[in-house]
């Protein structure tokens, strides 16, 4: 028998403090009202973290603005693109570092943090450091302007890559920023601003408030805010936007998701199985594009299913910190409730659940990959974001059917095609209300493609271009 | 008094650094006529083995990703940041330059490296070309292989 | 043992065109998807316990090859010696299942051997290329076969495949199986060499392993190891699917054998970690699996006397062979 023995990624490769306060004007604030943070994996605690006060909000927004007027905007975009090179570069020389912290504190294998996260979170700081001097060139016209500060606020599920999202962007247009991170997962964040220490970047541009939901509103509410920048779910993308409706604020959303992974008859169908379980398995299904509705054509559904279940077998569940888990832990006891509410709801309304025989430690929030087969476009299931490695199972008989379907939702983030006809995806990629269009292939990133949805999946695009267009005036 | 290591000047070709297969060098003074370095004086067959060497490696290189090329660029500007006081030099021994006029010619150097490199990856973006009506989609291809010829104050061909 | 029928599986009389057919309808094969899988599985981190069982298995599964034009009885004697017993400074390591040789050494080689558990494997039907008459492949094989060779190693006719003539290509497996054939009943064992690089697309790499299948090969191999690209992580996963598949449907168990440009213990131990997560535990066994290799072998024992002494080792700690 080959068992994989235990491939444990050392835990010291990273050094949490005791505790952490605020990272305003370049230096970090004294601990206060703190929090426990913990890793979801052993429930074991990790740091103590600030929650951040109106008056915290406050002084980092000052800090931002000072900066902004005082120093960044007086900058020439050469000059910024070589603070955002050097902070790329560090994230290069800490990058282990950095993936074994990421997997820490949300749970995610530290195979993906290793070779997906870390690796995107470089690039993207590598990527718009390029553009900080190349403004002319992003269709504005010559010289265009940044806001001036930008409240950003961030989400659980890729700690880190979200923060570069957000904020490699926003100092190549020119802007600075203040930047809440999820509370359940503030580490990374607070590493990234010892790196802007290390990298000198002057003090104010960056600013890491953390807290919980109230730190986040106070920030979006705060009157010296030009722009925000939200990525999480829609029911609090939808607050965000009733909160500055009426002011000069502009906003970019990037919300949930419900996407559709539509796969042909004539799919290459061992590869449309890899792409239906990173669709959904990936980050444990905590992705906002995750390909969480299989749509398959019903000719080819028992067969698919057969290879699915049987790929599904070989999922590795477990410790995080083993470079051989394919899936870690669930990022909190709340995610996880809901988890198990929606799938228990998918089950009275008729479908079928089935999971791999997956032994699970017992402490941590823990989940099977999970399939609910039957399922009809009525169900919940099918209609609302689960968030977590479950996946809904629908079928369709002709094309046109299979577009309507993937349509009939009230997101539109992203959706994959799975076919040989290659006329095909060129006509379904243009039906198909999704930002995102992946073809023969599933949740692939690149700081060069803008990403972002349609309807209630948000708008604004991050990455490429387009991403930059949403750091500066005139672009909305 | 320690006696200094002479710097050897060769040809860098195919990434290597041979002298010329015609065994010539010339004399290379400084700008007072004080004499410098021994040159090797590349002859037409060492250029045709470094459009040669150009050519094989071009498919390699377009072949890479715009992320790695951006990437190698950057890193030419690192090195070349780190070994500035001997571009300054030189820079100076050859043209007689003050110190920060050298200094500036090398900062302009390393920035445009800088530049360069951030450009890889949005070339297409900007100058790429998509018809919205009936494609095609194309992308950018390189053109050819340019040739450089630098002109000397001295107006010699290289 | 269950015994195919090919008819039943194809639906019909076997001709050029219902074979076309049949293997055009397979599903196809989607190039980046399967490359990234195999990149993937790649990444396994195979340590301690799990290695040393790695490393024996990979030898216990290696045809120790030596197929070059001069060959002598000296070289295949010093090569089956070296099977015997691979690293004199440890007892304890594993023989490789086989010995592959052109097949006039294969006398050479089954002297050498002996009586023991070591197979000798002739390449045959005009190995490398394939290009002989029918009448002359037949007579290779059949001369290997009365030399005393356990299993046949055969080229399938890619002209033929790539020209469309399946029929072709089905008919001479079949006629090679029967040529190895035995007068008390028995037969060598058939293995069937896809020549991967040549084929070039995956849909042909797993068309033509289904014709072989089909035609009845015991194995499927990747290469002769003689052209440019031979064994490669997602061919061989390609083929795994393949023979999974083929299980799945009719019950009969079908090996599968790299070959060609594995070298290191690293390598060896990425194509183990795919046979575990594509086609599963029933083929990890010498019977299933084969490493057509030649240089693999000193490397693992390099890799096992590492783990058993904690020190990294070096060439002049293994024999040359």
């Amino acid at each position: 028998m080959f068992e994989y023995a235990p491939a444990p990624e050392s835990k010291d490769l990273v050094k949490f403090q005791d505790s952490y306060g605020h990272f305003i004007g370049g230096k970090f604030t004294k601990p206060s009202a703190t929090y426990q943070t913990i890793n979801p994996a052993t429930e074991q605690y990790l740091a103590a973290i600030s929650h951040g006060t109106a008056k915290d909000v406050d002084a980092a927004v000052k800090a931002a603005r000072n900066a902004y007027e005082k120093t960044w905007s007086k900058l020439d975009g050469a000059t910024r693109g070589k603070y955002l090179y050097r902070i790329a570069r560090i994230i290069q020389e800490r990058a282990r570092e950095l993936a074994v912290a990421e997997t820490l504190n949300n749970g995610k294998p530290i195979k993906e943090t290793r070779d997906v996260d870390i690796p995107l979170v470089a690039s993207w700081f590598f990527y718009y450091a390029g553009w900080a001097d190349k403004l002319d060139y992003a269709g504005l016209g010559p010289n265009p302007a940044a806001h001036g500060v930008a409240a950003q606020i961030v989400p659980w599920n890729f700690p880190l890559m979200m923060l570069a999202w957000k904020i490699a962007p926003a100092l190549a247009a020119g802007n600075t920023v203040v930047l809440k991170p999820a509370e359940t997962t503030p580490l990374t964040a607070l590493l990234f601003a010892e790196i802007c220490q290390q990298a000198e970047l002057p003090d104010g541009v960056v600013n890491i408030v953390t807290g919980f939901g109230d730190t986040g509103a106070m920030l979006v509410d705060h009157k010296d805010v030009n722009k925000v920048a939200f990525t999480g779910s829609t029911d609090v993308g939808r607050l965000i936007a009733k909160q500055i409706a009426g002011t000069n604020k502009k906003a970019t959303l990037e919300l949930g998701g419900k996407a559709a992974n539509i796969v042909f008859e004539d799919a290459a169908l061992d590869q449309a199985v890899e792409g239906i379980v990173t669709g959904i398995f990936f980050n444990q299904g905590h992705v906002c594009c995750a390909g969480s509705r299989l749509l398959v054509q019903e000719s080819v559904q028992d067969v698919l299913l057969k290879k699915l279940k049987r790929r599904m077998e070989t999922i590795r569940l477990g410790d995080p910190m083993d470079k051989n888990t394919d899936i870690g832990a669930i990022n909190s006891k709340a995610q996880l409730t809901k988890i198990e509410k929606l799938v228990k709801q998918g089950v009275k309304e008729g479908g079928e659940r089935w999971a791999p025989n997956c032994p699970m430690p017992k402490n941590g929030f823990w989940f099977a990959p999970t399939l609910i087969t039957g399922v009809s476009p009525a169900n919940t299931v099918a209609r609302e974001e689960i968030f977590g490695p479950v996946l809904s199972v629908m079928t369709f008989r002709t094309p046109a059917e299979a577009v309507a379907k993937a349509n009939n939702s009230p997101y539109g983030l992203s959706a994959g095609i799975w076919t040989e006809k290659g006329s095909r995806i060129l006509k379904l990629a243009d039906q198909l209300n999704a930002g995102v269009v992946w073809a023969n292939t599933y949740n692939q990133f690149d700081p060069a493609s803008p990403f972002g949805g349609f309807k209630e999946s948000g708008y604004g695009r991050e990455g490429g271009r387009h991403g930059l267009l949403s750091y500066l005036k005139g672009a909305n | 008094m320690r006696l200094e290591v002479k710097k050897t000047y060769k040809l860098f070709i195919g990434g290597k650094f041979p002298r010329s297969e015609s065994g010539r060098v010339y004399k290379v003074n400084d700008h007072k006529g004080e004499f410098l370095a021994n040159v090797a004086k590349a002859s037409r067959k060492d250029s045709r083995d470094a459009v040669v060497a150009a050519r094989a490696a071009q498919s390699g290189w377009a072949g890479a990703t715009a992320y790695n090329r951006g990437q190698i660029l950057y890193r030419i500007a690192e090195m070349l940041e780190g070994r500035r006081e001997q571009f300054v030099e030189e820079i100076r021994a050859l043209t007689g330059k003050t110190d920060k006029q050298a200094n500036l010619e090398v900062d302009q150097a390393i920035d445009s490296f800088v530049w360069h490199a951030g450009w890889t990856d949005k070339i297409e973006s900007v100058a790429g070309n998509m018809n919205p009506v009936a494609g095609p989609f194309l992308t950018s291809q390189p053109t050819s292989q340019p040739a450089l010829l630098q002109p000397l104050r001295r107006k010699r061909r290289l | 043992m269950p015994i195919i029928d090919p008819e039943a599986i194809v639906g019909s009389r076997i001709t050029n065109q219902s074979l076309s057919r049949w293997l055009h309808s397979l599903p196809g094969v989607d190039k980046v998807g399967l490359e990234a899988r195999a990149a993937a599985l790649s990444t396994r981190s195979i340590k301690t316990t799990s290695k040393a069982w790695a490393l024996d298995m990979a030898i216990s599964m290696m045809d120790l090859t030596t197929l070059e034009g001069a060959d002598t009885r000296e070289r295949v004697r010093s090569l089956c010696l070296k099977a015997l017993t691979p690293d004199p400074d440890d007892l304890t390591t594993p023989q490789p299942a086989a010995i592959c040789v052109y097949g006039d050494m294969v006398k050479h080689a089954k002297e050498a051997l002996g009586k023991g558990k070591i197979q000798v494997a002739a390449v045959a039907t005009a190995f490398p290329s394939g290009r002989a008459s029918l009448a002359v492949k037949l007579l290779d094989t059949k001369d290997a076969v009365n030399a005393g060779a356990d299993e046949i190693d055969m080229v399938i006719d890619r002209g033929a495949f790539l020209s469309g003539q399946y029929l072709e290509v089905y008919k001479l497996i079949q006629a090679v199986k029967k040529a190895c054939e035995r007068k008390d009943g028995s037969h060598a064992h058939l293995k069937v060499i896809l020549e991967t690089g040549e084929l070039e697309t995956y849909d042909n790499i797993r068309r033509a392993s289904y014709l072989a299948m089909l035609a009845g090969a015991d194995f499927i191999k990747t290469s002769t190891g003689k052209v440019s690209v031979n064994a490669t992580l997602p061919t061989t996963l390609l083929m795994l699917e393949a023979v999974r598949d083929w299980y799945d449907e009719t019950k009969i168990q079908i090996g599968v054998k790299p070959a060609g440009g594995i070298r290191t213990s690293k390598d060896a131990i990425k194509y183990l970690v795919v046979v575990k997560e594509i086609a599963g535990e029933k083929w990890l066994t010498p019977k299933y699996f084969r490493f057509g290799a030649s240089s693999l072998l000193n490397d693992v024992l390099m890799q096992r006397q590492k783990l058993s002494t904690g020190h990294y080792s070096g060439r002049d700690y293994v024999s040359v062979d």
